[in-house]
């Protein structure tokens, strides 16, 4: 054996040394490693859309609709119920939990009335038949059909995404638009949209 | 003897200790702009613009400038903090944010409370990494 190939055979040992080493050394994800992180912290792990976003969009749309003429002229509580939110991305996203969000956000600066959307609804159906056909409870103590207020307005919306590739960069655009309909009038009396640019870099390792 | 050079080295040691506390400055005047930011790190390279805060629709909204003063790109992440009458925590927590910069570059940030409480805010600051 010469000398150069001797030192070829020792290179390619140490390097399988080195792979298997850090195959075995792989971190487990559920070993016990397990911190409590900040949720309102900048997530960044990957480039498909996260709470982050979430946080970002429902900000956005609530701080908008709050200054809104709608929320500034009226003498009475607008009420809204929250209907789709239609995801137009290649991604799977839980587009109510981004609703819900905004909800959440709206509900607590006091200045809208939400109205059950068809979700909410189902839930309240299924209570009422309870209510009413369990025989448990007094006729003059439950809750009757026929009292619901509908809502004035609709909020409803779409996400989408552009995803663009050159070489080692990923580009992707979020763009979330909301709309809300005066339901009487179907006049759109607000619109938002909030877009969300995420870039990243294929890693070498 | 021993007693002396000790009260002497003590005074060395002593001088530069209340000479540092001598160079640190005053804190900002109660309710001056920069009474509002919170700088959680170093961010040597932004420096504080005008400062706006103006109640629409009887909600808090403030209107910050940064500016970046070195020739570089660079970012950092902010969030404003919403306080009531008493100093409290006022509506949502929010969530943080990033703010890049250009060369040179000014950029404004707008915020709105989301709840009618707040009368008073802080915009946290801290390097974005």
């Amino acid at each position: 054996m010469s000398m150069q190939t001797k030192i070829l055979a020792l290179g390619v040992a140490f390097a399988a040394t080195l792979a298997a080493s850090g195959c075995a050394n792989q971190p487990a994800y559920s070993a016990g490693n397990v911190q409590y992180g900040d949720t309102k912290a900048v997530e960044s792990l990957t480039n498909e859309i996260g709470l982050t976003d979430f946080q970002m969009m429902a900000e956005k749309m609530t701080t908008s609709l709050l200054t809104s003429p709608l929320i500034a002229g009226s003498r009475e509580k607008p009420t809204i119920t929250v209907s789709d939110i239609k995801n137009k991305t290649s991604e799977h996203i839980d587009t109510r939990a981004i609703a819900l969000k905004i909800r959440t956000q709206l509900q607590k600066s006091q200045v809208v009335r939400f109205m059950s959307d068809k979700a909410d609804e189902k839930h309240a159906l299924t209570e009422l038949q309870r209510q009413g056909q369990s025989g448990r409870y007094k006729a003059s103590k439950t809750v009757k059909m026929g009292n619901a207020e509908g809502a004035k307005y609709s909020l409803y919306g779409e996400i989408t995404s552009i995803v663009k590739r050159a070489d080692d960069i990923k580009n992707i655009d979020y763009i979330l638009n909301l709309t809300l309909e005066d339901l009487d009038s179907s006049e759109i009396v607000w619109t938002e949209e909030k877009e969300i640019r995420k870039t990243s870099e294929r890693s070498m390792f | 003897m021993n007693k002396k050079i000790f009260l002497k080295a003590c005074r060395v040691a002593l001088i530069p200790i209340l000479l540092a506390g001598c160079a640190t400055p005053p804190p900002p005047a109660p309710n001056s702009a920069a009474s509002k930011l919170v700088f959680l790190s170093d961010l040597s390279d932004i420096a504080q613009g005008q400062l706006r805060a103006v109640n629409v629709n009887d909600f808090l909204t403030v209107e910050a400038e940064f500016v970046n003063t070195s020739g570089s790109f660079t970012s950092l992440q902010y969030r404003f903090q919403w306080l009531d009458k008493s100093g409290m925590e006022a509506g949502i927590e929010e969530s943080w944010k990033v703010l890049n910069f250009s060369p040179t570059q000014a950029q404004r940030i707008k915020a709105i409370a989301t709840s009618k409480k707040a009368t008073d805010f802080r915009i946290e600051l801290k390097e974005n990494n």
